[in-house]
């Protein structure tokens, strides 16, 4: 039984016949990192919204499980996703807009661990100054006194994690935590995520279009493109031998000059088959259907219908 | 913060004497003649020739604003041309009439604005929702004099409920003695109920009206700063370490949203302190509005000056309140950018 199992997830724009995301589907083990990559678009935040149960207004989810050990955190009756945050916890890109400005660090988290853990506002209070600390915070009694306009992104992102830690998840969703950090910072942000999960054996899902943060701190990696998944397995396996065309580009993106097949062009959210066929170089008659996730190698899993028909024209 | 504090003094101060100035120029280019005015309709040239002599409206234009610098700056206005009483004193004595009405239309368009505001937010498209949105375009968009004349047949000439529109207190009634100049105050501190209630009672059709037709500009911006609020991305995380509905809504949602109300608030004041001309005068309201626009009529040119110079005053001093407000609400301009680590 996997930690986190996501399946069938679907969600869609109001009064829209189009999806934005199409039966997305993967899974996180306990103690794992599990990488979500893709370009700008491509629904990673969409898809770590409706696993938190946090769609924006206007968004609805058509469908889909999300189970937490086993347990699905849908509401039949209501079709919405409820978890506390000891199950799961995110943090997000833009660590400074993350925070409240009008409140002060030390309360912003010592309410966290009142709400989550029923302790007194003493209580709270002293263990919110340890989970500054342990977050490697230098002077953490003088940040717990400050607002977030007075720290830098960098010990904003910090603190953010003192929150996520302070709830004690299950899983950690990091929706792009470095993007907004120099680069300097961004090592240790991940050390402080790889340690958190060292010492609490949650998973991670490490959500980010830097297929390079991907190769430093994922276990697994599910690739998505147009709110489809194209390919999930372990990152060996998918960054040495690529099975979905989509994965083939990106790297080749990084890399060398891409296929001048492949067009630039937006995700379209419209076709009815397979999200990539309008760029897809090898695209034929069966990619007008939509194509499931299907395994190719033990644990490797791929939704392209060219290597069953035995196509595979992959350089 | 003091700097912040000692900018908006300096800038205020500025302010004012840019209202003095000005003000001098464009009462001087407005029409009529206040000496005929005054002198009367069987005046002859040369008694309106003394008029203007002794009043100094003959004086060449320079001379006229000198003096009328060195006198603004001693803080006296003048002498009103049509009652020949000073205009700082007739301004005063008027003046606690107008704020105390200001003041309690601004309170209720509050406690109608707010509430509506934030569930509207809450529940976006709910009923409650739809409500208010209708509710915020009947109020913009109502006259105030209509309102007001339907109040008063209604509830004072159909119904009885509150006293005609005669003036503050009932003819022969004592007001109390002077303590703040709002009659409601004056009367409980003297332990006076019944005048208490009885001003309360002629206050309450007009503070109806203004309080009714200024709680949708409110309503909308509490409604809007509220949805900002809670789109944003620190709700978001809020929900995401759950945080209880309640404290989301108030203290990331409302409290973060305080700023542009306090702004809304603000402005909806600020028009209240010159813009109740016309229920000052549908309520027989003997406040600086009414008085403001008698002197109009009469080219009473001082008087006006006068009335222009102390809203003037008033609402720069408003502004600086709501800058403290800002400051005590938002760590980020007490604060300033003091990094901490």
């Amino acid at each position: 039984m996997s930690l986190l199992e996501v399946d069938g997830l679907t969600v869609g724009l109001e009064r829209s016949p189009h999806s934005l995301l199409r039966e997305v589907g993967f899974t996180v083990e306990p103690g794992e990192v599990m990488g979500l990559v893709g370009e700008s678009g491509s629904g990673k935040t969409m898809a770590s919204l409706a696993i938190m149960g946090l769609l924006p207004s206007g968004i609805e989810q058509r469908g889909g499980t999300v189970r937490l050990e086993g347990r699905d955190l849908m509401d039949s009756g209501t079709g919405e996703i409820h978890r506390t945050a000891n199950q799961m916890t995110m943090i997000f890109q833009d660590p400074r807009s993350a925070l409240n400005p009008t409140m002060r660090i030390g309360r912003q988290i010592a309410r966290v661990i009142e709400t989550n853990q029923n302790a007194s506002r003493e209580k709270a209070r002293a263990a919110a100054l340890a989970a500054l600390s342990h977050v490697g915070i230098p002077g953490a009694k003088r940040v717990f006194r400050a607002y977030p306009h007075q720290l830098s992104g960098g010990m904003c992102q910090r603190v953010m994690i003192a929150m996520a830690l302070a709830c004690k998840p299950r899983i950690l969703i990091a929706d792009e935590p470095t993007t907004a950090l120099d680069v300097t910072i961004q090592a240790q942000i991940f050390d402080l995520i790889n340690d958190l999960v060292q010492e609490t054996g949650c998973g991670v899902l490490f959500i980010t279009h830097d297929l390079g943060a991907i190769a430093e701190m994922c276990d697994r990696v599910t690739v998505l493109y147009g709110g489809q998944v194209m390919e999930t397995g372990s990152l060996r396996g998918v960054f040495t031998q690529p099975l979905h065309p989509y994965t083939q580009f990106l790297f080749d993106a990084v890399e060398r000059e891409v296929d001048p097949r492949v067009e630039e062009k937006g995700a379209n959210f419209a076709l009815a088959g397979c999200r990539f066929g309008h760029r897809c170089p090898y695209v034929f008659e069966a990619c007008g259907q939509f194509p499931p996730l299907r395994t190719v190698i033990e644990g490797h899993r791929s939704a392209c219908f060219l290597p069953e028909e035995g196509r595979i024209g992959a350089p | 913060m003091w700097r912040y504090l000692g900018r908006r003094l300096l800038i205020s101060m500025a302010t004012v004497i840019g209202i003095v100035i000005i003000v001098f120029f464009i009462v001087r280019v407005l029409p009529g003649d206040a000496a005929i005015v005054r002198a009367g309709p069987y005046a002859n040239e040369q008694k309106v020739a003394e008029i203007r002599q002794q009043y100094g409206l003959s004086d060449p234009i320079p001379v006229q604003f000198r003096d009328y610098i060195s006198e603004v700056f001693t803080g006296n206005l003048g002498v009103s041309i049509r009652t020949n009483g000073d205009v700082t004193d007739e301004l005063l004595q008027r003046l606690p009439a107008s704020l105390e009405l200001a003041f309690y239309a601004v309170v209720l368009a509050a406690i109608i604005g707010i509430p509506m505001g934030i569930i509207a937010a809450a529940r976006r498209d709910s009923w409650v929702d739809r409500m208010a949105r209708v509710f915020a375009v009947l109020g913009s968009s109502m006259a105030l004099f209509w309102l007001g004349l339907l109040l008063i047949y209604f509830l004072f000439f159909k119904l009885r409920w509150f006293p005609g529109p005669i003036d503050r207190l009932a003819i022969g009634t004592e007001p109390p003695d002077s303590i703040t100049g709002f009659f409601t105050i004056d009367a409980a501190l003297h332990g006076d109920f019944g005048l208490m209630v009885e001003a309360f009672r002629y206050l309450a059709l007009p503070v109806i009206t203004l309080g009714f037709v200024l709680a949708a500009p409110i309503l909308k911006m509490v409604r809007a700063s509220m949805i900002d609020a809670l789109e944003s991305e620190h709700v978001r995380t809020a929900r995401a370490i759950g945080v209880p509905y309640w404290q989301i809504l108030f203290r990331d949602g409302f409290r973060n949203a305080l700023l542009p109300v306090t702004t809304a608030i603000g402005i909806v004041f600020g028009y209240m302190l010159g813009g109740n001309v016309i229920v000052e005068f549908l309520f027989a309201w003997p406040g600086v509005g009414r008085y403001a626009y008698t002197a109009i009529q009469v080219n009473d040119l001082e008087a006006l000056q006068g009335f222009v110079i102390v809203v003037g005053i008033l609402y720069v001093g408003l502004n600086v309140v709501i800058d403290l407000v800002y400051a005590w609400i938002d760590p980020r301009i007490r604060l300033g950018k003091k990094v901490a680590a």
